[in-house]
């Protein structure tokens, strides 16, 4: 049976201890965020390292999160960012640790859909993240605001100049 | 091409199912995080009797209690001290812990930490933080212990106040019978 409770609702269970709320967050989110990930880092070893990651610091810090904060979503894409962005800093002081991309798993891509991974690789790295949570994962301004610690018109104005952006890399294509 | 357009079109990528392997290595490492904090979280419960075994030795012998074992001491560059000394019990027995010796299953080990300053302490075992604490300048008997279970190897507590970090080898598991 589907478990219909909210996602604020699984993370206040997460909190008493209930694992079957973690295991639902889980599943409603492992798809979303490693889309999310495989983008914002254009690495797939990376993003794996990072989902891996993000997943255990949600459940070591659930004791931070209150829903006074804002949603759990926003909250969830905030630490996969961060933690995103901290690997990324740790890779460039120690270049002897990055390692070559392995070849990408999705061989069954359509042209368009290449078009469109090419298009957001060729975003600078502020634009990226706030198109892919607000337009790809579909979060609303506050949430993209929250997840990346900017305010609510800043991440509507990165959204804006990152359409902007990807029409002319589409459209010039 | 409009922006109702454009989200449209770039709609279609979201969510990407990850690797079978990326999904099981995930849910192992939360489960295995989640089993040291329900091992470290019982011991909350081991602590009370603990402390009422060394009151009552207190009462009823003419002689105190051991005093805990000072296994390891160290100053930070922000010049905070931080003092460490563990008590082991095991069965009826309340002792001096030497850091690193074998332990019964059951032993628990509680803690003493001095500081010379006000810090948060935090005590890590496998990269994991069970406890975490803001504590005043002086000695605290923690709450927060470690008890032993059968078939543990020697391990590593990390005792964390600023940027002072404080080991504490914890002795194997052995097996009563035989005493290896």
């Amino acid at each position: 049976m589907r478990d219909t409770r909210s996602d604020e609702v699984l993370m206040l269970a997460v909190q008493s201890g209930d694992p079957n709320a973690y295991h639902e967050l889980f599943a409603r989110y492992r798809a979303p965020v490693y889309g999310y990930l495989l983008r914002l880092t254009q690495k797939a070893e990376l993003a794996d390292d990072v989902f891996q990651d993000t997943f255990l610091k949600v459940y070591r810090r659930r004791a931070a999160w209150s829903a006074a904060q804002g949603s759990f979503r926003a909250w969830l894409y905030r630490i996969a960012t961060n933690t995103s962005h901290d690997r990324a800093r740790y890779q460039r002081r120690r270049p002897e640790l990055a390692t070559e991309a392995p070849p990408e798993r999705h061989h069954d891509q359509t042209a368009e859909r290449l078009d469109l991974e090419q298009a957001i690789g060729a975003l600078p790295a502020n634009l990226r993240d706030a198109f892919l949570l607000g337009v790809v994962e579909g979060l609303d301004h506050q949430e993209v605001a929250a997840a990346l610690q900017i305010s609510p018109d800043n991440a509507r104005a990165r959204m804006t100049r990152a359409r902007s952006r990807l029409r002319e890399l589409l459209e010039g294509a | 091409m409009t922006d109702v357009e454009l989200d449209q079109r770039f709609a279609v990528l979201r969510g990407v199912e990850p690797p079978p392997a990326l999904v099981a290595a995930t849910l192992r490492s939360w489960e295995d995080h989640r089993r040291v904090e329900l091992r470290n979280r019982r011991l909350l419960w081991a602590l009370p009797p603990l402390a009422l075994a060394a009151t009552l030795l207190l009462t009823i012998s003419p002689t105190p209690p051991p005093a805990p074992t000072l296994v390891a001491r160290g100053v930070s560059d922000t010049h905070l001290a931080l003092d460490l000394r563990v008590v082991v019990r095991e069965g009826q027995e309340v002792r001096r812990y030497p850091a690193g010796t074998p332990l019964a299953p059951g032993a628990v080990l509680s803690f003493r930490v001095t500081l010379s300053s006000p810090a948060v302490l935090q005590i890590e075992h496998g990269g994991a933080v069970f406890f975490e604490r803001a504590l005043a300048a002086g000695s605290h008997d923690l709450e927060a212990g470690w008890v032993v279970e059968t078939g543990d190897t020697a391990s590593e507590l990390l005792f964390r106040a600023d940027d002072q970090t404080l080991r504490l080898l914890v002795g194997p598991a052995f097996t009563p019978e035989t005493g290896e």
